[in-house]
């Protein structure tokens, strides 16, 4: 399935990131977005999503018979980091783009693909995870969220939450029990297409600490699951979704959240600015390279088909804990109240920053679970 | 290795590798302080490895960035007690760019309080230079005299100026150099056009050998916790122990990253000693030094907290990769000293100009 493809050039990439950011600023100009933190999830906004698909920007990276455009991964990358930066309202598609698009690529039916793919890469559709559920968290193993055989395909029930974006998206990725699970807790989980318009499907939004929803409960009861929507093969549920944690846990926005902050407070700082300021600086900017090579190295190894778990935790970890610390770093030097809606741009995204620190190190897998991956990979050796 | 271009880093990292296994044992590592480990330097110099970075032409073994990094990242593994990087491609730099001849045995660089003044002929060299590596043991000095908008380089023979012994957190020698009107004359001086060049390039060496020291760090504790046994059991397998352990690996693989990210941006420079000056990648070398620096602290910090009392005995060799670690991040700039200039320099750009800094590190630049 892996064409071969040659990486682009220095010179191409930078064409394509000046594109980017020139499309961005248009944008930007035009009042299409105003620029925030944690934006690829906290900015969902259908329109800009199409856009960027009329444009293929979106799956830039997969084959051209499933709606990509047989590009290197790198180009999804700059990309996607370009779009992190300027704060862009990227949600609706994230996730479609981030998991479900390679779990298909990788697990999914040619039919599954023909239907999704296309639509993920036209910025048309949308995907949510459904996985978390109320006594289901870090021990993601112990789902009771059920999928009983019926005729032509399941009957789910059960209870998912904290799901990203489930009441603004057209389908989910659910991970239920199809089997008992075994000595190790492992077997007889399995993946499926859920409609989240199908009857028997109930979504209500939880409001957040900051006021907005971006996540939602869904409550399953009895819906149907047609037997062409299972991903992969049955019971293959839970290697299946380490392989898909590996891109949800690796990629530039376990760092980049925070940018729009970052750049403001650079650019409001100036050339002579006080020392404190600098060194401040210095030290974001050294992280956010260090970090950058650690990503994209992950992001290398998953194009060439591996599932580097253990590397992707630790990646989040390190990303997660500098994207709380920015904040502070930046609170302690830039001498301003950080306040919701206020007209200054560094206190709004301040308090923005400020709201969505705590999510960063749960979401995706908190902090203690990943350093246990982590741990684990250390003593195999 | 002689006058064969160097093909391969792994290759490279290979030999350096079974040198060191071979000679430089921790009893040699942990004798070093009270005697200089001859067998060592030798089995380093007959290889070529104390030569690599500084061109054939010159005496050197050929190579640049990306082999002289494999060359030290490994020495530091094993904490080698021996100006390898001063003598390569620190004193071997100047002394190629200036186009002076390698002269034989372990070499290093001073700057500091040096002056130079013009005496009928010839320079007059008077000042003095403090932390100097290694100066008791070197065969030649090189001094780096600061200008206006240069630097004069002149090497000297270690018996001309006079050398006051001092030491480092790891007890690595670290002399203070007193020059009383060295006459110049019959000695080597060239002009350089960068004045910062020495620093920058220390920086990145100190940065590289944090990255190895990291991993020799890393490697030893995870060692230790899965053969120290409390309460019936190893203690990794307590999750306390664990996350540290985590925390640990996470500031060892940020360390080498930032590294190779600097060693990639400074080897993507090619072309003449101008393009080659005005594109010092400092800002590359500044963010290695930063991230490296932060690491060893909290690398030091974990690895003794889970070696236990054990850690901090002479005996036990966890202390000369630590202390050599503490040492390091100060030594050409500390985190401080860096993370501000490459704030200034960042600032000056502005929040677009940054971010576009940001991602084209290690791009090449080419005459
Ligand atoms: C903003 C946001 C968006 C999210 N989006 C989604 C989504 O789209 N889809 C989805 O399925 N889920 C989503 N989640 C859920 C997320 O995956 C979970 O929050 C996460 O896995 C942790 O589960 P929990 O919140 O139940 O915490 P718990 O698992 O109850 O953990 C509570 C605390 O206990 C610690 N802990 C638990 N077990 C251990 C252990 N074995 N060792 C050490 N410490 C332990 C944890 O580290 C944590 O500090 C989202 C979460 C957030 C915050």
């Amino acid at each position: 399935m892996t064409l071969a493809r040659a990486a682009p050039s220095t010179h191409e990439l930078g064409a394509l990131r000046a594109e980017v950011r020139a499309f961005l600023a248009e944008a930007r100009a035009a009042g299409a977005f105003i620029p925030r933190c944690d934006s690829w999830i906290s900015g969902h906004d259908p329109e800009f999503s199409r856009e960027l698909g009329r444009r293929g920007w979106i799956g830039r990276s997969w084959p051209a018979r499933y709606g990509g455009r047989d590009r290197d991964e790198l180009e999804r990358y700059a990309i996607t980091e370009e779009l992190l930066a300027a704060g862009a309202p990227v949600a609706a598609h994230w996730f479609a783009q981030r998991q479900t698009g390679p779990l298909l690529l990788r697990h999914g039916t040619e039919a599954q693909r023909r239907r999704f793919l296309p639509a993920i890469a036209g910025g048309d559709c949308y995907f949510a995870i459904l996985m978390s559920e109320p006594n289901a968290g870090s021990d993601l193993a112990s789902v009771r969220t059920s999928a009983e055989p019926v005729a032509g395909g399941w009957r789910v029930t059960g209870r998912k939450v904290w799901t990203s974006h489930a009441h603004k998206s057209h389908f989910g990725v659910l991970l239920c029990r199809t089997g008992p699970p075994g000595e190790r807790r492992h077997e007889g989980l399995s993946q499926l297409i859920l409609d989240l318009h199908a009857p028997g499907v109930t979504i209500r939004p939880i409001r957040l600490l900051s006021g907005e929803s971006h996540f939602s409960e869904v409550t399953l009861d009895g819906a149907f699951v047609p037997d062409d929507m299972l991903v992969g093969s049955i019971g293959n549920g839970w290697s299946q979704v380490l392989s898909e944690l590996a891109f949800e846990r690796s990629g530039p926005e376990r760092f980049l959240s925070t940018m729009p902050l970052i750049l403001e407070f650079i650019d409001a700082a100036g050339p002579d600015c006080a020392p404190e300021t600098a060194e401040t600086i210095g030290l974001l900017a050294a992280q956010l390279w260090t970090m950058r090579r650690m990503s994209m190295e992950i992001a290398r190894a998953l194009a060439a088909g591996d599932a580097p778990a253990a590397r992707a935790a630790l990646v989040k970890d390190i990303g997660t804990r500098f994207e709380q610390w920015s904040v502070e770093a930046i609170r302690r030097v830039a001498g301003r109240e950080p306040a919701p809606e206020s007209a200054d741009r560094i206190s709004s995204l301040l308090a923005q920053a400020i709201a969505a620190s705590p999510t960063v190190t749960l979401r995706g897998g908190t902090s203690e679970i990943l350093r246990g991956v982590v741990a684990r990979e250390l003593a195999s050796r | 290795m002689g006058s064969d271009p160097i093909a391969d880093t792994a290759l490279l990292e290979q030999l350096a590798r079974d040198v060191l296994e071979r000679s430089c044992g921790a009893e040699v590592v942990a004798s070093s302080e009270s005697a200089w480990p001859e067998e060592l330097w030798r089995a380093l110099d007959t290889t070529g490895l104390t030569r690599v970075g500084v061109s054939e032409a010159r005496g050197g073994a050929g190579g640049g960035w990306a082999e002289a990094a494999a060359i030290l990242r490994t020495a530091a593994r094993y904490a080698a007690p021996v100006p390898l990087a001063e003598t390569s491609v620190l004193a071997g730099w100047a002394l190629d760019e200036a186009a002076v001849e390698l002269p034989g045995g372990p070499l290093t660089v001073a700057r500091g309080d040096l002056r130079v003044e013009r005496r009928r002929d010839g320079w007059i060299l008077s000042g003095r230079a403090d932390r100097v590596p290694w100066a008791r043991e070197s065969s030649w000095i090189v001094m780096f005299v600061d200008r206006r908008d240069t630097c004069l380089v002149a090497a000297v023979p270690s018996d001309r100026p006079r050398i006051v012994r001092s030491l480092n957190l790891a007890r690595e020698p670290r002399d203070t150099v007193i020059c009383d009107e060295i006459d110049l004359r019959d000695l080597p001086v060239a002009e350089l056009e960068s004045p910062t060049g020495l620093v920058s390039r220390g920086a990145l060496v100190r940065a590289i050998q944090m990255s190895g020291a990291l991993d020799r760090v890393l490697e030893l504790t995870v060692e230790y916790a899965s053969v120290r046994r409390q309460f019936g059991r190893a203690i990794a397998e307590f999750q306390a122990v664990q996350q540290e352990l985590a925390l640990l690996a996470g500031e060892a693989a940020a360390a080498r990253a930032a590294a190779d990210e600097a060693v990639s941006a400074v080897a993507a420079v090619t072309g003449t000693p101008s393009t080659r000056a005005a594109h010092t990648r400092r800002e590359e070398v500044a963010a290695a030094k930063v991230r490296t620096g932060i690491a060893a602290y909290e690398g030091a910090r974990i690895a003794h907290q889970l070696h236990g009392a054990i850690g901090i005995t002479f005996e036990h060799q966890l202390h000369h990769f630590t202390s050599r670690l503490l040492s390091w991040r100060e030594e050409y700039g500390n985190e401080r000293r860096w993370a501000t200039e490459l704030g200034r320099l960042l600032a000056a750009m502005g929040g677009e100009g940054t971010w576009r800094r940001l991602v084209t590190a290690g791009d090449p630049v080419a005459p």
